[in-house]
C-alpha cells in the first residue's frame, strides 16, 4: 500500500492530490511521514518548477523537431509522384535502391551502346510507389487517386521525353514496389520493332525473377532483350558487357558561322530595301510585319520545346531528347 | 500653316500604326486558331486510328477464345454488332459512343480466361490480350491529349481579344469532350453455366 501511494506520490504534480492519497493510507503514522515529506518535495518542487518548465518546453520542442524532421523523412521515403521525380541523371533511375551498383554499372553501359549505336533510348526507372502529383494547397481529404502504371509511364515520358525529338525511339522500363508492377512503355519511334505482345512476352519473362526478389537479374534481363531487339533492328551488333566504355559526346548542331562580308550586303540590301519603302510610302507594311511576328510569338505554344538536352553527364549520356510515347508497351504485375 | 500640317500627319501616322498593331493582332490570332483547331482534329484522328486498331484485334481475340471454349452466340452477336456499329460511325461522338457499347461487348471474352485455364496459359491469347490492352492505354492516352487540345482551344478563343477576333471569324468553342459512357461503367452480368 505504501509502496503503492509512493509510486503515486513520486508522479502526481498536484501536491493536493498525493495529500489526499496519503492520507489513505491505513498506517497513520506512515500518513505523517508521507505527509511530511511531501511538504518538503513540494518546496523542492517550486523551486525546481522553472527549470522543469524549461525542460518540459525544450523536450516538447525536440519532440516537434522529430515529428517535422520524421513526417518530411517519411514524405521523401513513402513514393514518387511524376511531379517530384528528380531529373535523369543517366540511363537508369533507381529510385527505390534495389539495384547493385554493378548491375547499375552495366546497365548504364548497354544503354549508352545502344543510344550511340542503334540511336535509340533506354530509361529503367524503379520507384518506391506510385502516388498522384501534389496539388497546391492540398488538404487530407481531396487527396488525389494514386495513378495507375500506365498513366504513372505516359506522364513520366511526356516530362522526361525519352527518346530523341523527330525520331521518339525511346523507351522506358519501369518497376514499382507498390503497387508491385512493371511496365514497359514504348515510344512511338520503336513501335513497329517492340510491338505490345512482344515487350508483353519480355515483361512475362520478367515476372517470375521480379515476383522473387531477383531484381538484379530481372531488370538486365529485360533491359538486354529490348537492347538486342533494337540492335538487330538497327542492323548493330551490341559488344556485350565487357566491352571498353566509349565515351562518345553527342554530336553539337554546328553553329551558322557569319562571315563578315555576308553581313555587310545583308545590311545594304536591308537599308537600300527600307529606303525604296520609304520613298514609296509602303514603310506600313514593314511595322505590319513586325507587329505580325510578335503578335505570333507571344502566343506561342511550346509543346515540344522542353525537352531541351541535360548538360553532358557521365558515360556518355547527354540527356534524354524529345521524344514521345502514345501510351504504346505493356504492363503486368509480379 | 506648317505646324498643323505636321499634327494632323502626326494622328494620321498614329492612327496607321494603331490598325496595324490590330490587323497584325488579328491575322496572329485567327493563324493560332487555325493551328489549334487543326490541332484537336488531328488528336481525334489518333484516336480514331487506334479505335480502328482496336476494331481489327477484335475478330482475331474471338477466333482464338473460340479455339479454346465454347462462346456463347449472344456474346458474338453482341460483339459483332459492336464492332459493325464502330465501323459505320461518322461523327467523333457516335465513333466514341460505339466504342463504348465494344467496350461493353468484349467483357465476357476477357472473362473468360478465369474460367479456362488453359487459355490463360496460351501465348497467342495473352499476346492478343497484350495488344488489346496497349491499345486501350493508347486510347486513354490520345483520349487525355484530345481533351486537353480542345481545352486549350476553348481556353485560346475566349481570351481577351482572341474572344473578338474569333467570333469575327467564326470559331466556336468545341465541346466534344470525351466522357465515358454511363452504360460502360456497369459491368455486365455474364453466365457461363451452360
Amino acid at each position: 500500500m505504501i509502496q503503492y501511494s509512493f509510486v503515486i506520490l513520486s508522479e502526481a504534480k498536484n501536491p493536493r492530490i498525493s495529500f489526499a492519497v496519503a492520507m489513505e493510507c491505513s498506517n497513520r503514522g506512515t500518513a505523517l511521514a508521507l505527509c511530511r515529506r511531501l511538504a518538503r518535495k513540494s518546496l523542492m518542487q517550486k523551486k525546481n518548477a522553472e527549470k522543469d518548465r524549461m525542460r518540459t518546453m525544450l523536450r516538447t520542442l525536440r519532440c516537434w523537431m522529430i515529428v517535422v524532421l520524421l513526417g518530411f523523412l517519411g514524405q521523401v521515403a513513402l513514393g514518387e509522384s511524376v511531379a517530384t521525380m528528380p531529373a535523369p541523371t543517366g540511363y537508369v533511375s533507381d529510385l527505390a535502391g534495389l539495384l547493385t551498383p554493378e548491375t547499375k554499372a552495366s546497365l548504364e553501359e548497354l544503354c549508352t551502346e545502344v543510344d550511340h549505336q542503334a540511336h535509340a533510348q533506354i530509361a529503367v526507372v524503379t520507384v518506391k510507389s506510385l502516388e498522384a502529383d501534389p496539388v497546391k494547397n492540398q488538404k487530407a481529404s481531396d487527396a488525389l487517386p494514386a495513378p495507375s502504371i500506365e498513366e504513372f509511364t505516359t506522364a513520366l515520358e511526356d516530362k522526361w521525353k525519352v527518346g530523341a525529338k523527330g525520331t521518339d525511339r525511346g523507351i522506358l522500363l519501369i518497376v514499382s514496389l507498390n503497387p508491385r508492377k512493371y511496365r514497359i512503355e514504348v515510344g512511338y519511334g520503336l513501335e513497329g520493332i517492340l510491338n505490345d505482345a512482344k515487350v508483353g512476352d519480355i515483361g512475362r519473362e520478367m515476372a517470375p525473377l521480379l515476383h522473387s526478389g531477383d531484381y538484379n537479374q530481372a531488370i538486365p534481363l529485360g533491359t538486354r532483350e529490348i537492347a538486342q531487339d533494337i540492335a538487330a533492328d538497327a542492323g548493330v551488333a551490341l559488344s556485350g558487357a565487357d566491352a571498353p566504355v566509349q565515351r562518345i559526346y553527342r554530336e553539337q548542331p554546328a553553329q551558322p558561322q557569319v562571315s563578315p562580308i555576308g553581313a555587310l550586303i545583308v545590311g545594304v540590301i536591308l537599308m537600300v530595301v527600307i529606303g525604296v519603302l520609304i520613298r514609296t510610302g509602303h514603310i506600313g507594311l514593314l511595322f505590319f510585319l513586325l507587329f505580325n511576328l510578335l503578335g505570333g510569338g507571344g502566343g506561342g505554344r511550346d509543346d515540344d520545346d522542353r525537352g531541351g538536352g541535360f548538360g553532358g553527364g557521365g558515360g556518355g549520356f547527354g540527356g534524354f531528347g524529345g521524344g514521345s510515347s502514345g501510351g504504346g508497351g505493356a504492363s503486368g504485375d509480379f | 500653316m506648317n505646324k498643323t500640317l505636321w499634327i494632323v500627319l502626326g494622328v494620321v501616322g498614329l492612327m496607321f500604326l494603331g490598325l496595324l498593331a490590330v490587323g497584325g493582332s488579328y491575322v496572329s490570332s485567327k493563324n493560332q486558331m487555325v493551328a489549334m483547331n487543326a490541332e484537336v482534329d488531328s488528336s481525334f484522328s489518333s484516336i480514331d486510328v487506334d479505335l480502328q486498331r482496336r476494331a481489327d484485334l477484335i475478330p482475331n481475340l474471338v477466333q482464338t477464345v473460340k479455339g479454346y471454349a465454347k462462346v456463347e452466340e449472344t456474346v458474338l452477336t453482341a460483339i459483332a454488332n459492336a464492332r459493325a456499329g464502330l465501323m459505320t460511325a461518322r461523327t467523333p461522338d457516335e465513333k466514341l459512343a460505339a466504342n463504348d457499347r465494344l467496350n461493353v461487348a468484349i467483357l465476357p471474352l476477357m472473362r473468360m480466361q478465369e474460367n479456362y485455364p488453359q487459355l490463360k496459359s496460351n501465348e497467342q491469347f495473352m499476346r492478343l490480350q497484350d495488344e488489346l490492352a496497349g491499345t486501350e492505354n493508347r486510347i486513354a492516352v490520345a483520349r487525355l491529349r484530345y481533351n486537353a487540345s480542345i481545352k486549350d482551344y476553348n481556353v485560346f478563343i475566349q481570351q481577351f481579344p482572341n474572344s473578338i477576333w474569333a467570333s469575327f471569324a467564326g470559331f466556336q468553342p468545341k465541346t466534344g469532350y470525351y466522357k465515358a459512357d454511363d452504360s460502360s461503367k456497369t459491368a455486365p452480368k455474364v453466365d457461363f453455366s451452360n
